[in-house]
């Protein structure tokens, strides 16, 4: 089911109808509704750091209930408004870390194409589960085609989430040509990743469970 | 690089990326005055990878948070709302309270004892009012006291009425 779907839009405007009344037993449901392809599809992409995106995500919420009443929805889902406010808010987060210099970045625009290939719904743990293993079928694709070198690297260092220095030993190189290694190893991975977007489908097909 | 890596030296740029990546990487920490940027194609990467490894779910414990936060909301929004309904509530019995009294105004003056008729001249009035019109110091003299019983006979007319004096 997505969003668009009558059978949601009903139910949607039902939940939305209670709330605006200020019954609060309609927010769980429309919570268990969005927060899952807010967080995996929005949130989690753009800012690339859990706890920011976790941050985020409340906000959107609060500000939903806050502006309750001049949302006007038109016929639609109140989605579409909702990842409007939680990118708004993701990109103030960002220029707040760029104006202290920090270097955690999104990965948005890497994911984007596989995860929009399917419309969001009302979020569940299936449409979790789907998303995730979109997402890690398609590393592990790319990250075959990759030089062994620069394939051990990337798996030790983010996939195993390993130290840098123990990294170099298992690789029997110095710190510092990890560290060079690390870098190439991104970078061959990102050419290989938007080749595989750039031809038109996602990186992997994976069958995945409804 | 080991020889059968088959790599390239790297430059001094390359160097100096591979070390504020592997800064970043380790601490997220914000770059001291002097060092280079994190590249950012390879720390967009390293995000990807870094969350490809685990599930894109929303912890659990995350739904409580986010209920507090809009029940605080919810509870803010009634306040305004409770606000806004007496503003209407005022605006609407202002209006509703100035259109009655000038409803019942003209009913309380329908209620109110009629006005005083002018009582009529004395005969003794009317004869010296003649008198002055062709002249004389006596004549107006005695115009002058028909003139103040007149305004007594009036006044006492008032006093009676509950009216009390112009």
């Amino acid at each position: 089911m997505t969003f668009n779907d009558p059978a949601w839009l009903e139910e949607e405007r039902r939940l939305l109808g209670e709330l605006r009344r200020g019954d609060r037993s309609a927010f769980p449901r429309l919570y268990r509704a969005f927060a899952q392809p807010l967080y995996a599809r929005v949130l989690l992409p753009k800012l690339g750091d859990r706890q920011a995106a976790e941050d985020v995500l409340a906000e959107t919420f609060r500000i939903m209930v806050e502006k309750l009443d001049s949302y006007d929805d038109r016929g639609g889902s109140i989605w579409s408004w909702l990842a409007t406010v939680a990118a708004n808010r993701a990109r103030d987060v960002e220029r707040e870390r760029a104006r202290r210099g920090q270097a955690l970045r999104g990965f948005a625009l890497l994911s984007a194409p596989l995860l929009d290939a399917q419309a969001p719904g009302p979020g569940d743990d299936a449409q979790a589960a789907t998303d995730s293993a979109r997402l890690q079928a398609a590393v592990t694709k790319v990250m075959d085609e990759l030089k062994p070198r620069y394939r051990r690297a990337l798996t030790l260092r983010f996939l195993e989430d390993r130290p840098r220095v123990e990294c170099a030993a298992q690789l029997e190189v110095k710190v510092a040509t990890f560290d060079v290694l690390l870098l190439r190893a991104l970078r061959a991975f990102r050419e290989r990743w938007q080749a595989h977007l750039a031809a038109g489908a996602a990186p992997a097909r994976v069958p995945v469970s409804a | 690089m080991k020889p059968e890596d088959d790599e390239p030296a790297p430059s001094d740029e390359e160097l100096r990326e591979a070390a504020a990546l592997a800064r970043a990487l380790e601490t997220n920490a914000p770059t001291e005055t002097g060092d280079a940027a994190p590249p950012s194609d390879a720390i967009e990467t390293a995000a990807l990878l870094r969350h490809a490894r685990a599930p894109l779910a929303v912890p659990p414990a995350h739904e409580p948070i986010a209920a507090a936060q809009a029940s605080e909301a919810l509870a803010a929004r009634r306040g305004r709302r409770g606000r806004r309904h007496l503003w209407i509530a005022a605006s609407i019995v202002a209006p509703a309270a100035a259109a009655a009294w000038l409803l019942f105004a003209p009913v309380r003056n329908r209620n109110a004892p009629p006005p005083l008729a002018i009582p009529p001249p004395s005969p003794g009035l009317l004869a010296a009012q003649a008198e002055a019109t062709r002249g004389g110091r006596t004549a107006l003299a005695r115009l002058d006291e028909e003139m103040r019983a007149y305004r007594r006979r009036y006044h006492d007319g008032l006093r009676r009425r509950g009216g009390g004096e112009p």
